[in-house]
């Protein structure tokens, strides 16, 4: 039987040699790896833009566990990083249950894989989440003017720029007023570089939404702030989104977690989608060794 | 006609087998009527032996080459049944190391259909954790103090502790990365006597159970022709003691299954339905 491929499928492999054939999703995806998804069918290459502990991986595990928790019209429809993914949940399961987080992981030696892929069918229609996952340390140098833009071909690359603010910085009265700063010192390096380009879309995500909610001084903080600082970013971005999320909350949270409302941001079309391949992530040699090492640590 | 079985260790799959011979053989499947069966069916013997004491089925061994292969007659129609049962923890082998059996990816690329199978109990537990654990000291004895207890570390994450509806996704996923043909496949969630009265049919069971697993066929519906069964092969759980009419029935008749939509159904309904998905 032949058939036209399905948008968003990938042909099967066809291997002739006996070597050992591994299984589908166990690592993470190389910028090859997440070039040919996007040649196959309609995706989004997402960043997340925060310092470290702002969220960003558990904005990425609760994309994937809110599939498996809450039935909506939202479909699973796969994942080459599905054990990735199960990873990241895996211990927030536990401390759900009562354990303690397991310890890490020996880290790995530096390599390219820095992609989460998640497949959703939404109306019919499937596509391609490819999220990246940079330590935060990167963005912390970015806002410093330590390294360029340039250095960073996946920001330059996305569809779907998601800027952090972390509710939990917020709610220390001695490092909230850093926020701000470093907001916008990152819409500042943006603009300094076009960014966002023409088609693709900026978001400003309050992270750890739980947190700042359940505290009337934070709550009265943010509140004095957040018009302002979302009219910022809408300079940058006319269209710019701003979403309060709670990916971490625990069920007793009463309000909802925003993860539905920042999943169809993400889902929605984008202005122009050219879909050019995903570039190797190079350091340059001068980048400063704390980011190198911060790099070889989360990959 | 090719169909594969998959499953985990302990999912049911030798317990369908060997209570569908005993169907077969014993003429409780009026669409299919046994003709020639062409291999040893010893273990399938020895089987309905052990259902007949009320003992569930031993494991497979790893290494075992067991299989249902025999000629039926649907009406008119000649049907050679080849079903390989291969043993769970080979395919758990595989998920865990990451790399495919090569028996499995052969036999993948040639099967006409498959039958999933998932525990019911197994995926209802999985849906309900133990609770935190609770703290001591508040007892109100002289010098108690609440002193929280100290929780277990969790074991570093490895694949083997994703739960069943990831690793069922897991598993699927895999295999449509290596197949181009639509590969029609029969879910069946055993040990269907453990979910609660009134059972929900089981196509509604899985939407609301085992959502990501339905999600993922929904989603990949024209690749993976679907439809989800509820099978008891034991009739209720040994452990606790099979109940009235349960304890005189024959094997074969205490087994039962639920169609799709809810209703009692043979236990040949999978393969008839395979059968058709590919005709």
């Amino acid at each position: 039987m032949t058939e036209e491929p399905q948008a968003g499928i990938i042909e099967p492999r066809v291997e002739a040699d006996d070597s050992p054939k591994p299984l589908l999703g166990s690592e993470l995806l190389n910028p090859a790896e997440a070039s040919q998804l996007l040649s196959g069918g309609p995706g989004r290459v997402v960043a997340w833009l925060g310092e470290r502990g702002s969220g960003k991986t558990t904005l990425t595990a609760r994309l994937y566990e809110r599939q498996r928790l809450v039935g909506e019209e939202v479909l699973f429809a796969g994942s080459w990083t599905l054990l990735a993914f199960e990873a990241l949940a895996y211990g927030r399961r536990g401390t759900a249950r009562g354990l303690q987080a397991p310890s890490e992981q020996s880290p790995r030696e530096a390599d390219e894989r820095q992609m989460y892929h998640l497949a959703l069918r939404e109306g019919g229609d499937r596509r391609n989440l490819l999220i990246a996952d940079l330590p935060g340390e990167v963005f912390r140098a970015l806002a410093d003017n330590q390294i360029a833009i340039t250095s960073i071909p996946i920001v330059r690359r996305a569809d779907k720029l998601a800027l952090l603010v972390d509710g939990a910085c917020l709610r220390d009265p001695l490092r909230r007023a850093s926020v701000s700063t470093r907001l916008h010192q990152l819409i500042e390096r943006l603009a300094a570089d076009a960014l966002p380009h023409p088609g693709s879309e900026l978001a400003l995500v309050v992270t750890k939404w739980d947190l700042i909610a359940e505290d009337p001084d934070t709550l009265a903080y943010w509140q004095e702030r957040e018009h302002q600082l979302a009219a910022d970013v809408r300079e940058l971005h006319p269209e710019a989104v701003h979403v309060r999320v709670a990916a971490g909350a625990p069920a007793s949270f009463p309000q909802d977690d925003g993860v539905g409302a920042l999943r169809s941001w993400l889902l929605a079309t984008p202005g122009a989608t050219t879909d050019p391949p995903v570039e190797r992530y190079d350091w340059p040699d001068d980048a400063p060794e704390p980011i190198r090492r911060a790099w070889r640590r989360r990959a | 006609m090719r169909f594969m079985l998959l499953g985990e260790q302990a999912t049911g799959k030798s317990s369908l087998l060997v209570a569908l011979y005993g169907a077969l053989v014993n003429r409780r499947i009026e669409d299919l009527r046994i003709v020639r069966t062409i291999d040893d069916v010893e273990f399938l013997s020895r089987g309905l032996l052990a259902f007949g004491r009320q003992e569930s089925l031993r494991r497979t061994e790893i290494d075992s080459d067991a299989r249902l292969l025999m000629e039926l007659a649907r009406a008119d129609q000649l049907v050679t049944l080849d079903i390989p049962d291969r043993s769970g923890e080979l395919l758990k082998h595989m998920l865990d190391a990451r790399v495919w059996d090569s028996g499995l990816l052969a036999q993948i690329r040639l099967a006409e259909g498959a039958m999933l199978f998932l525990r019911a109990d197994q995926l209802i537990a999985e849906a309900s954790p133990p609770p935190p654990p609770a703290s001591f000291g508040e007892s109100g004895e002289p010098f108690a103090e609440t002193v929280a207890v100290q929780a277990p570390p969790a074991p570093p994450w490895s694949p083997a502790l994703m739960p069943a509806d990831a690793r069922a996704v897991d598993l699927l996923q895999s295999l449509l990365d290596r197949r181009s043909e639509p590969l029609p496949l029969a879910i069946i969630i055993s040990a269907w006597d453990s979910v609660s009265e009134p059972a929900p049919s089981p196509r509604d069971w899985l939407s609301e159970s085992v959502r990501l697993l339905d999600q993922y066929l929904e989603s990949n519906a024209e690749r993976l022709p679907h439809a989800v069964f509820g099978v008891s092969a034991q009739g209720g759980d040994f452990s606790s003691g099979l109940a009235g009419e349960l304890i005189r029935a024959d094997p074969w008749d205490r087994a039962y299954l639920v169609g799709p939509d809810g209703l009692r159904e043979t236990l040949a309904s999978p393969i008839l339905w395979l059968l058709d998905s590919k005709t």
